[in-house]
């Protein structure tokens, strides 16, 4: 089970990518694996012919909440940054993370229409992350991440990508996950590597949701 | 799958389906109709690349460039074809010419007016950059124009492969891309054998031609069809008994498909061209057309034979003075022919 640690740091700090508190916090780490894209082949037959996407193999997650705000700060190794589109044919670098609304939300479609999913995604050439609610494959849209008060800090450097994501643990109404200190909650991770032209359903997964227990 | 997302089948489904044709004998590679289109479309930022309407000569790399080796469409099977992208150099570049360091009065001297690679440098590719080059030896060189744009296929490729199910067919057959839909992820460029979508780096969307249906829904022909001065095409729904298209493609079934056998079932026809005759080695014309059999047979199938057999056996028949519908209909005397119900004024 990944926890997810209590700190007594401000929202500002959590977000400083850097800053001492994610020093100090075990980092887990999670395996990657290319995604199952024949699971949805109905919805689009020719991605389900890749065999080349999902190349990053795994990334390592900390993650905390001061009460206030919940944290998430991931790395992977990238040796390339692409974080412009330098031409019609390239894909810039991604990575989400995703949380059931449903109880029986599968990651691998996004959920279905009675169990949505809810995911945080960061491309590398926006400052602003979506906050995406699906329910099934192609049903996913993205909301600017003002509207749950998500926000992002990325870097990249020495051949690695370092994100951080945060967000209310109770953000405004609307289809967004709650998370209550002492209980437990699930989630799953994809990054898409951009030189390989992961988009879309073409990304590295971690797989089934993973259980996660929130300090109180 | 879950009710609430449209199947493939519903999304290709349309009532009924618009479909141009364009005589090749007449295309004189004036460009009209790439211009018309984007004048009208691809003025925007982010599409400066984009020809939804594009003309270029055969045998040749095509536009997008090398577009025939990009993959996308259906194997023999039916199953889809793995494709590829095409880069803004394919697209034709866009390239700047140093205006303000040539030509100002101010200018230092002695710099030439020259062309600038989007990608920086001298271009290396452009639109029509091997114009009029065709193929074959003297004294038969030969080449023809191939007018392009989206085909809005019936069995169309790229609502199969978007997987934000963005890409649909209305009730009309023409094929339009959800512009709130689309996320940019690009599978339906890969899909599309025609190279017939392309990426906008500033919205980060895939457009294409969208036959025009704003004029279309006002009984206004698409613009290239419209303002195309060789009067080489038609336009009209396939299953109206009166209209042009319906003649040329059915009736008289001289309107052949490029590349049927992409899988996709085009709705834009060709009259294929008829070669001008041949000399042999004493300089004499003979029977022999210039473009071998062969070559149109790569682009348009074998149905291309018969096509071309009863274009000339109507010349023929036009030649010793009887009458004959096809030739009328090529013709078309009043421009009004061969728009069916799509003839009223842009303005
Ligand atoms: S020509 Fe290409 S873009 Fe147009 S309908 Fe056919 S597959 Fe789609
Ligand atoms: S406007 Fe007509 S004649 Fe001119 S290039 Fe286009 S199709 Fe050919």
């Amino acid at each position: 089970m990944m926890r997810i640690h209590r700190v007594a740091v401000s929202n500002a700090a959590l977000l400083e990518i850097d800053g001492p508190v994610w020093s100090v916090l075990t980092s887990q780490s999670v395996a990657l694996s290319p995604s199952p894209v024949a699971m949805v082949a109905a919805v689009s037959p020719l991605m389900a012919l890749s065999t080349k996407h999902g190349k990053v193999k795994g990334l390592s997650a900390r993650m905390a909440h001061n009460g206030v705000t919940l944290n998430v700060r991931i790395s992977w190794e990238d040796p390339d940054k692409d974080d412009r589109i330098e031409d019609l044919d390239r894909f810039v670098d991604a990575a989400a993370v995703l949380f059931p609304l449903g109880e029986d939300a599968n990651p691998f479609t996004m959920g279905d229409d009675r169990n949505p999913v809810n995911a945080w995604f960061w491309k590398a050439d926006r400052e602003e992350p979506f906050d995406v609610i699906a329910r099934g494959y192609s049903t996913s849209q993205r909301r600017p991440g003002g509207a749950s008060g998500l926000v992002v800090r990325a870097e990249h450097r020495q051949g690695a990508w370092v994100v951080v994501f945060q967000r209310p643990l109770r953000p405004a109404p609307g289809e967004f996950t709650h998370f209550e200190p002492g209980a437990t909650a699930r989630v799953a991770f994809a990054v898409w590597e951009g030189n390989n032209a992961d988009r879309g359903g073409q990304k590295a997964v971690s797989g089934a949701f993973l259980d996660l227990k929130i300090d109180s | 799958m879950s009710a609430t997302i449209p199947s493939k089948q519903q999304l290709k489904s349309c009532k009924r389906q618009l479909a141009t044709v364009i005589d090749l004998n007449k295309c004189m590679g004036c460009q009209t109709c790439s211009v018309a289109c984007k004048n009208i479309w691809t003025q925007r930022e982010g599409t400066e690349h984009m020809r939804w309407a594009s003309v270029a000569t055969c045998p040749g790399s095509g536009y997008p460039r090398d577009w025939e080796k990009k993959g996308g469409g259906f194997d023999a099977e039916g199953r889809p074809r793995a494709g590829q992208l095409t880069t803004m150099v394919d697209c034709g570049d866009s390239f700047q010419f140093n205006h303000e360091e040539a030509l100002s009065p101010g200018a230092s001297g002695g710099r030439r007016l020259e062309p600038r690679s989007l990608q920086g440098g001298a271009p290396t590719w452009g639109y029509n950059w091997d114009e009029d080059q065709g193929k074959g030896e003297w004294p038969n060189p030969y080449f023809f124009y191939m007018p392009r744009k989206c085909n809005h296929c019936t069995n169309a490729p790229c609502i199969d492969a978007c997987s934000r199910n963005a890409i649909f067919k209305r009730e009309d057959g023409i094929v339009v891309i959800d512009q709130d839909r689309c996320a940019g992820h690009r599978h339906c460029i890969e899909a599309c054998p025609y190279s017939m979508i392309f990426f906008n780096p500033v919205t980060q969307k895939s457009e294409k031609c969208i036959d025009c249906f704003p004029r279309v829904e006002q009984g206004i022909a698409p613009a290239c069809n419209r303002q195309c001065v060789g009067r080489t095409r038609a336009y009209g729904y396939l299953d109206d008994p009166e209209s042009q298209v319906h003649k040329l493609v059915r009736k008289w079934k001289v309107a052949v498909p490029l590349h049927p056998e992409y899988g996709t079932e085009p709705n834009v026809y060709y009259v294929p061209p008829m070669s001008p005759l041949s000399f042999d080695g004493e300089g004499k014309l003979t029977e022999a057309g210039r473009i071998p059999i062969a070559a149109l047979e790569r682009y348009f199938g074998p149905a291309v034979r018969s096509a071309l057999g009863t274009l000339v056996e109507e010349r023929k028949r036009r030649q010793r003075g009887e009458p004959s519908e096809l030739m009328d209909l090529l013709i078309s005397r009043r421009w009004s022919d061969r728009f069916a119900e799509f003839t009223r004024e842009p303005v």
